[in-house]
């Protein structure tokens, strides 16, 4: 059943056989749509009728046919609602506590109250800010404008703004004011007003004034977004930014922006980027706020159909932006000034219990409480060869062809993809071998026919001793001081996990009573998007999604298969591994929360393309270039299927 | 690479490992129980992979009892240290630090001092319950420093594992120096015995190709 809603039948969908008269209906339905002012926030939903809204009965709404779309701030998705045990006994998610403290601004990836001033820009990672957050962002942003005529013109007059190193922006400057005087010179030889006259009449000028141009324009856009950046608190005085220079305040400045605004771009000033710093802040806001919108709709519909199953010449329905245009419609959500007299006409207390009731289409036909789904993954194009020549140097290989995963269901015989997304396989990635040095070893996606019997959310990655220790230790602030500590980001639970917020655990069946076998592969959220979206992004075997697509696709599963909550899997792993001159110690107490599908998940992974030279993937270790080693051979790589569980350093 | 010192460094943590386990057990029956849920002594190695997720049967019981903390409710930061094992308290969690072999070590948590831990006396720590993990940093003299963590969802027992500055090598991460003893001849043929240095193969029903037994080296090793 869609999380989010009472007990109650999906909205519009026919699965039973009674007709129940048309009077008795429209009494309900009637009834239902009464306004009840004396509810209690928890028991009533928030309907707009002729463009008035009313408070109604809530179970009576859905009754009616409404779908109730949970917009407070407890909402979670399935994979981390409350569960209880077939006796009755409660299943806590410990990442619970923590999903909602990140998605309302109060906590931190640990559990930790956030610094006074912090917050949560965690779209990217598959946490959607609550509406008491977006409400506080649009009180915020109407009071103070961040936005002016000037700055949008600047900034539309560029794609994007040339990255320019730090430590060579002299030289940089020095070439251009060399350049610049020079197309003087010529300027003022010929008698002409302007450089573009220059260009006109002397072609072998048209590159440098083309180039001594855009680097004005930029110039002038990168001063705009200091100030945006700066009114709107992302690049503060204490940042020690240097004026003009894309240094280290800045990039983080960018990439905060992009968090908050779910741009999937590197941290540089790229087009999607400089679009959305030309906006207003409200318009920006009403983009998070349909975005939120989406996800809570698809979760009280119980829905996946994004649009992303379509080919040109098979439309396929995308039901989740059309249900999250008929709640922003119902609700009268239009534009960010709408948006913003509802927040105003809501007070924050109000978003504590906040449910709406919308009018839904029914689903489609193949809906059921056990649908026959499946997932293929295609691994697309795929190179073993050695990522670099016999001299040492690098090339990359080039890929038509991306990898990319399908949810599918099956229904009366025929089959329907629901949807598709990006996603990655393995490639050459960097090891650590016994002998403490980093060699190269092709990270293999198997191929063939798996299940998925077990799905964890909030899981925790185990890092096998293969890991380069480098990526296990980071710096971080400790009760006032900054100290290096084990990385538990990348170990999880969390969403910088290498598993993210939510893994499918892809076997092989045991048959004969013999366990499935595992080899490592998983089907997982991931905060690195770039890996997925990049042309030469690779995971270590794993097929990785963007946490809030991973979050939908479990919840989905999770809400139409059968399936039996494990809850909390306790662990009480330890490693310690050495790191110049300290030792760290990795402690997991938990492997995540567990649902066991019962059945298990047909997957069916295809080989896709192999190209280049080698036919097959090579085993073992492989030299990096230029890297110096001990004499003898590498030590022979670890085949376990601990050995071959995702994550590692990024290289 | 079955090396010599890797032999070494094999039965070297064969002998900790059982000196670990005995020293924990000594430990568990001197040090009182001191609430729900407390973490088992940690193995030195990882727990095997469970290939078939089992469902718990109805009776399991599970890691965490108590009701998280609400987000975002104030926690003082201050931890308070006492010597006794309070009694259980579901709004706080007691963490137990001890280590191995037993030393005299003070423990801090950033600039904070929260105490020592002496010989038969572990440094017993209370916070707030849910107050987020405890990153610690455990130093004795003639050891390496270990950074770990306890954590406050539950009370638990945290017992450090204390390296000998001299046993450098049996820490994963170590590095060999690039002038390591090459090869020996019995080695040589010890690995070839196995199919090479790249011996064993998932045989899933995939079919992988073996490199050549003897890689091409790095460029710089070449005469």
């Amino acid at each position: 059943m869609p999380s989010g809603a009472p007990a109650s039948s999906p909205p519009g969908a026919d699965r039973t056989s009674t007709e129940p008269s048309a009077a008795a209906e429209a009494s309900k339905r009637k009834n239902a749509l009464q306004a009840r002012d004396d509810l209690p926030p928890e028991q009533r939903a928030l309907l707009v009728v002729d463009g008035e809204e009313r408070w109604v009965d809530a179970q009576a709404i859905a009754a009616a046919g409404y779908t109730l779309v949970d917009l407070s701030d407890e909402w979670t998705p399935l994979i981390f609602r409350e569960e209880h045990a077939d006796t009755g006994e409660p299943l806590p998610n410990r990442y619970r506590r923590v999903f909602l403290g990140l998605a309302n601004d109060q906590l931190d990836n640990d559990g930790v109250p956030l610094e006074p001033g912090r917050k949560n820009y965690l779209e990217l990672y598959g946490i959607f800010p609550s509406l008491s957050v977006l409400r506080t962002r649009f009180m915020t942003n109407s009071a103070q404008a961040c936005h002016d005529q000037e700055s949008v013109d600047v900034l539309s007059a560029v794609e994007t703004v040339s990255y320019v190193p730090p430590n060579k922006i002299k030289a940089d400057e020095q070439r251009l004011a060399w350049t610049r005087a020079q197309l003087e010179t010529a300027r003022k030889r010929a008698k002409l007003a302007t450089l573009a006259e220059l260009a006109q009449a002397q072609p072998q000028f048209l590159a440098k004034v083309a180039w001594v141009e855009k680097r004005a324009a930029e110039k002038l856009a990168m001063a705009a977004v200091e100030r945006r950046l700066q009114c709107q608190e992302l690049l503060p005085a204490s940042s020690r930014h240097k004026a003009g220079v894309y240094d280290e305040a800045m990039r983080v400045a960018v990439r905060q922006f992009q968090q908050k605004n779910m741009i999937y771009e590197a941290n540089f000033l790229r087009r999607k980027t400089v679009d959305a710093l030309a906006r207003p802040p409200l318009a920006n806001d009403y983009e998070s706020l349909v975005r939120t919108l989406r996800e809570r709709v698809i979760s009280a519909a119980g829905i996946i159909e994004d649009g992303t199953a379509s080919t040109p010449k098979t439309p396929a329905p995308d039901l989740a932006n059309e249900y999250a245009n008929l709640v922003l419609e119902q609700l009268g959500l239009k534009d960010a000034d709408a948006a913003l007299t509802f927040f105003q006409r809501h007070p924050a207390a109000e978003f504590q219990h906040l449910r709406a009731a919308i009018k839904l289409p029914p689903l489609p036909a193949y809906y059921s409480d056990h649908m026959d789904l499946s997932i293929v993954v295609d691994r697309g194009d795929v190179w073993y060869d050695l990522p670099f020549d016999a001299e040492g140097n690098f090339r990359l290989p080039m890929r038509k062809r991306y990898p990319s995963l399908t949810l599918v269901v099956t229904h009366e015989g025929k089959t329907y993809p629901l949807a598709r997304w990006r996603t990655t396989i393995g490639g050459w990635r960097s090891e650590q071998a016994t002998d403490g040095y980093e060699y190269y070893r092709y990270k293999m996606s198997d191929v063939g026919p798996r299940v998925i019997r077990q799905i964890v959310s909030g899981p925790v990655w185990i890092a096998p001793a293969s890991t380069p220790i480098r990526s296990l230790v980071k710096g971080k602030r400790v009760n006032g001081a900054v100290s290096k500590v084990v990385n538990y980001d990348e170990l999880g639970p969390g969403y910088l996990s290498a598993y993210g917020v939510v893994a499918g655990y892809f076997v092989v069946p045991g048959v004969n009573g013999r366990p499935d076998f595992d080899n490592g592969v998983r089907a997982h959220g991931s905060s690195d998007y770039l890996s997925i979206y990049s042309p030469h992004g690779y995971s270590h075997g794993c097929h990785r999604l963007p946490n809030h697509v991973a979050v939908r696709l479990y919840s989905f599963i999770l809400g139409h298969r059968n399936k039996i909550v494990v809850g909390d899997q306790p662990l009480g792993f330890s490693r310690q591994f050495l790191k110049g001159e300290t030792v760290y110690e990795m402690r997991i107490p938990s492997r995540g929360y567990a649902y066991v599908l019962d059945p298990p998940l047909p997957v069916k992974v295809l080989e896709g393309n192999i190209k280049g030279a080698e036919s097959k993937p090579i085993i073992g270790y492989v030299p990096k270039p230029n890297e110096a080693y001990p004499p003898g051979p590498p030590p022979p790589a670890p085949d376990s299927p601990e050995a071959k569980a995702g994550g590692g350093a990024e290289e | 690479m079955a090396t010599r010192a890797h032999l070494k460094t094999h039965t070297r943590n064969a002998l900790g490992i059982a000196l670990v386990v005995f020293s924990a057990l000594s430990l568990a029956l001197l040090l009182r129980p001191s609430g729900v849920a407390a973490t088992p002594p940690a193995p030195t190695s990882p727990t095997p992979t469970s290939a078939a997720p089992q469902a718990a049967p109805p009776s399991a019981t599970r890691a965490t009892s108590a009701q998280p903390a609400p987000a975002g409710s104030a926690l003082p930061l201050k931890p308070e240290i006492t010597q006794q094992a309070p009694p259980v308290d579901l709004t706080r969690a007691t963490v137990v630090f001890a280590t191995m072999p037993p030393a005299t070590a003070t423990v801090t948590w950033g600039r904070k001092s929260l105490g020592k831990i002496t010989p038969g006396k572990p440094l017993v720590v209370v916070r707030p319950r849910d107050s987020g993990p405890l990153d610690v940093m455990v130093r004795a003299t003639g050891y390496f420093p270990v950074q770990t963590r306890g954590h406050t969802f539950s009370d638990n027992r945290v017992m450090v594992k204390l390296t000998p500055l001299e046993n450098e090598s049996e820490l994963l991460g170590y590095r060999a120096p690039l002038d390591a003893g090459v090869e020996t001849q019995e080695e040589t043929a010890a690995i070839n015995a196995l199919g090479g240095a790249d011996g064993g193969v998932v045989q899933d029903g995939t079919t992988f190709r073996m490199v050549p037994a003897t890689p091409n080296p790095s460029p710089l090793l070449m005469p």
